[in-house]
C-alpha cells in the first residue's frame, strides 16, 4: 500500500482505540469508591505501555535499518535480557540501588548491545545468522542469570518471571513515578534523535560501501545507534521486564504500509508498536484474572509472524 | 470441601501405599508403643520435614524421638538445634537415609519424589497437608498417636478447641486484604489455610473469590476492593512503602493507618500447634478499634 495518509489514520485509529480500551477495561471495574486512584493506575499504565511500545518498535527499526539485517530487535539481540539482568542486579543490591533500577538496565543493555556485535562480527562481517544467533545465545545465558540473581537475593520466583517476560503492571511509588517521568521524557527524545539520523540509516540500510561512498560517517551512525537504542532499552525494561517481539514484528508491519523510508517508518514503528502493545496488555490483564506476563500475548501474535519472515524473506 | 482434600492428602505410606492403611498402621504403631514404652521410644527415629509437624512433635513431648529438621523448622527453640536435613523445599535424600529414621513426616506437592524413594526403601513415611483448621486438630492427634504421646495429643488438641470456642464471633467483619508478596502483588485465595484463620478471626478476605490458591492480583483490583485493613505477610516492606504507593492513599486501611507488618507469619501459615495463636493475633489486629474505644 502506497497511501500514507490513509495508513497514518490506520495507525492512530489503533493506537487511540488500543488507549480507550485500557482506560476503559480493568480488573478494577468502572465503579465504586476508588475510581478515580482506579483511573489514575491506569492513565499511568497508558503512558507506560506508549514508551514502552513505541521505544521497542523504533529501536527494532532502527536496529533492522542499520544492520540491514531483518531479525535484529531488542530482544533477539540479547539486548531486552540484558537490560533485565542490569536491572535486576540492581534490585537485589538493594533499596537505593533500586532507585537506579534504569541506570543498571542501561549498563545491561549496552554491555550486550556490544557483546553480541563482537560475537557476531566474524572476519570484519556481521552475517544475519551470526548476529541472531549470538543474540539467542546470549538471551538464554542471561536469562538464567536474572534468575540466579533472584534467588541469591531472595526475591521471589514471581518477580523474576514478570522480569524475564514483561508487564505493565510495576507498583510506583512517590519516587519511582518520578523516575519514570523523567524516563518517559528521555525515551521520547531518544526517539526524536533516531528519527533525526533517518537519512543515514536509509543509506545505510543499502550496504555499509555504499553508505561509505556516499559520505556517511558508517563508525559513527553505528555508535550513535547503539547507544541511543541502549540507552532506550534499558531504561524501559528496567520498569517493563522484557518484552518480546513488539520491536521484531511492528517495523515489518510499518514498511509494508510505508515502504523502507526510515522518516515514515520510524514514527509509523512508534505509533503502531504503542497501539499493539496496549493491546496485548488489554488482553493479557483481562483474560486471566491477575493477569498473564506480556510476553506471552506478544509472543503468540508474535511468532506466527517470526515464522513467516524466516520462510519468506531469507 | 476442603476438609476432603486434605484428608486425601494425608495417610501413612510405607507399609504400603493406601490410605486406608493409615489407621491400621498408626494402630500397628499405637499397640508397638503401648505395648513396650521404653523400647519403642529409644527404637522411634522420627525425621520431619515439615516445620508444623516439627512443632507438633516437639508440643506432644516427643521432641527426643525426633533425629532430623529442616532448616525452616524454627520453633521451638530445641528445633533449632536438631541435625538439620537441608531446606524445606529441597531436603538431601542421603542426609534423611542415614539417619535411618522409623518414620519420616513430609508434606505435598513438595516432597513427591521423596515419597516414592522412601517408598523403595521401605522407611514409613506420613504426609501432611491439612487442609483447614479441623483436619488440622485431626492431625495433631493422628501424629501424636503415631509418636507413641496419644494422651498428650489429646490434652493438646482439647485445649486448642477450647480457646477457639472462646473467640467471641463480632459483629463487624472489616474487609481484609492479606499480601504476601509485593512484586508483583500476591494474596491469599479462598481455598487457603490463611484465609480460614482471616474468617475465624471474624475478618473478610476480599479476594476469598479467587480460584487460585495464591493469585499475583493487578494494583487496581485491590483499589477497588478498598480494604479496610492490609496485613503484610511478606519481610521486605513496610508499612511506609505500601501507603506511599501511588493511588493507594484512597483505600480505607491507608487513610486510617490500618496496615499491619512485621506480623509473625508462622502463626498463620503453619498448619500446626500455634494457629490458635494466629487466630488470635488475627483477631486482634482486625478489631483493634473497637478494643481500644
Amino acid at each position: 500500500m502506497r497511501r500514507p495518509s490513509l495508513a497514518w489514520a490506520g495507525l492512530i485509529l489503533l493506537l487511540v482505540s488500543a488507549a480507550a480500551l485500557s482506560v476503559a477495561i480493568g480488573p478494577g471495574g468502572f465503579s465504586g469508591t476508588n475510581l478515580g486512584a482506579v483511573m489514575n493506575l491506569r492513565l499511568l499504565r497508558l503512558v507506560l505501555g506508549v514508551v514502552a511500545g513505541g521505544v521497542l518498535a523504533v529501536v527494532g527499526a532502527s536496529l533492522q535499518g542499520l544492520l540491514q539485517n531483518p531479525l535484529a530487535d531488542p530482544f533477539t539481540m540479547g539486548v531486552a535480557s540484558g537490560a533485565a539482568l542490569g536491572t535486576s542486579l540492581t534490585l537485589v543490591l538493594g533499596r537505593t540501588a533500586g532507585a537506579f533500577a534504569p541506570v543498571g538496565g542501561f549498563a545491561g543493555a549496552l554491555a550486550t548491545m556490544l557483546l553480541v556485535y563482537a560475537l557476531a562480527r566474524v572476519r570484519g562481517r556481521v552475517t544475519v545468522t551470526g548476529l541472531v544467533l549470538a543474540g539467542v545465545i546470549t538471551s538464554f545465558l542471561f536469562s538464567s542469570l536474572v534468575m540466579l540473581a533472584m534467588i541469591l537475593g531472595r526475591r521471589t520466583l514471581g518477580e523474576a518471571v514478570y522480569m524475564m517476560m514483561g508487564h505493565l503492571g510495576p507498583v510506583f511509588t512517590g519516587t519511582t513515578v518520578w523516575i519514570f517521568g523523567a524516563v518517559a521524557v528521555l525515551s521520547i527524545a531518544g526517539c526524536a534523535w533516531l528519527f533525526s539520523m533517518s537519512r543515514s540509516l536509509d543509506i545505510m540500510s543499502s550496504g555499509e560501501e555504499a553508505a561509505e561512498t556516499l559520505g556517511v560517517d558508517t563508525q559513527q551512525v553505528t555508535k550513535t545507534v547503539f547507544v541511543i537504542s541502549s540507552v532506550l532499552v534499558g531504561m524501559v525494561v528496567s520498569f517493563t521486564g522484557a518484552i518480546s517481539f513488539v520491536g521484531l514484528v511492528v517495523p515489518h508491519l510499518v514498511r509494508m504500509l510505508f515502504g523502507p523510508e526510515h522518516r515514515r517508518v520510524l514514527p509509523g514503528s512508534f505509533v503502531a508498536g504503542a497501539g499493539i502493545l496496549l493491546l496485548s496488555d488489554v488482553l493479557a490483564r483481562n483474560i486471566v484474572p491477575g493477569g498473564l506476563p506480556l510476553s506471552i500475548v506478544t509472543a503468540l501474535v508474535g511468532v506466527p509472524f517470526f515464522i513467516y519472515l524466516l520462510r519468506s524473506r531469507l | 470441601m476442603k476438609s476432603s482434600l486434605g484428608f486425601l492428602g494425608s495417610g501413612v505410606r510405607g507399609f504400603g501405599s493406601a490410605n486406608g492403611l493409615r489407621r491400621l498402621v498408626s494402630i500397628f504403631l499405637m499397640v508397638a508403643g503401648c505395648g513396650q514404652r521404653q523400647a519403642s521410644e529409644s527404637e522411634l527415629r522420627v525425621v520431619s520435614l515439615v516445620p508444623s509437624v516439627t512443632e507438633i512433635v516437639y508440643a506432644v513431648g516427643a521432641g527426643k524421638a525426633l533425629v532430623g529438621n529442616t532448616n525452616q523448622c524454627s520453633f521451638p527453640e530445641a528445633a533449632r538445634s536438631a541435625y538439620k536435613v537441608g531446606d524445606f523445599m529441597s531436603p538431601d535424600l542421603e542426609r534423611i537415609v542415614a539417619l535411618r529414621p522409623s518414620l519420616v513426616f513430609l508434606t505435598l506437592p513438595m516432597h513427591r519424589q521423596l515419597l516414592d524413594k522412601f517408598a523403595e526403601l521401605k522407611i514409613p513415611t506420613y504426609v501432611s497437608r491439612p487442609g483447614d483448621i479441623e483436619a488440622a486438630l485431626r492431625e495433631i492427634d493422628t501424629v501424636a498417636q503415631l509418636l507413641g504421646h496419644r494422651t498428650a495429643g489429646e490434652s493438646l488438641v482439647a485445649g486448642m478447641r477450647r480457646r477457639l470456642d472462646s473467640i467471641a464471633p463480632s459483629a463487624d467483619t472489616p474487609r481484609v486484604y492479606a499480601e504476601i508478596s509485593g512484586t508483583p502483588l500476591m494474596t491469599a485465595g479462598g481455598g487457603t489455610f490463611i484465609n480460614e484463620l482471616l474468617v475465624r478471626a471474624g475478618g473478610r478476605n476480599v479476594f476469598a473469590s479467587s480460584a487460585q490458591e495464591y493469585p499475583v492480583v493487578d494494583p487496581e483490583a485491590v483499589l477497588a476492593a478498598d480494604p479496610e485493613v492490609i496485613l503484610l505477610l511478606h519481610p521486605d516492606m513496610s508499612a511506609r512503602d505500601v501507603a506511599a504507593r501511588v493511588g493507594w492513599g484512597g483505600i480505607s486501611a491507608v487513610k486510617k493507618g490500618r496496615i499491619y507488618e512485621k506480623l509473625d507469619e508462622d502463626l498463620l501459615f503453619r498448619p500446626g500447634p500455634r494457629i490458635v495463636d494466629g487466630v488470635v493475633l488475627l483477631a486482634r489486629l482486625l478489631h483493634s478499634e473497637t478494643t481500644r474505644s
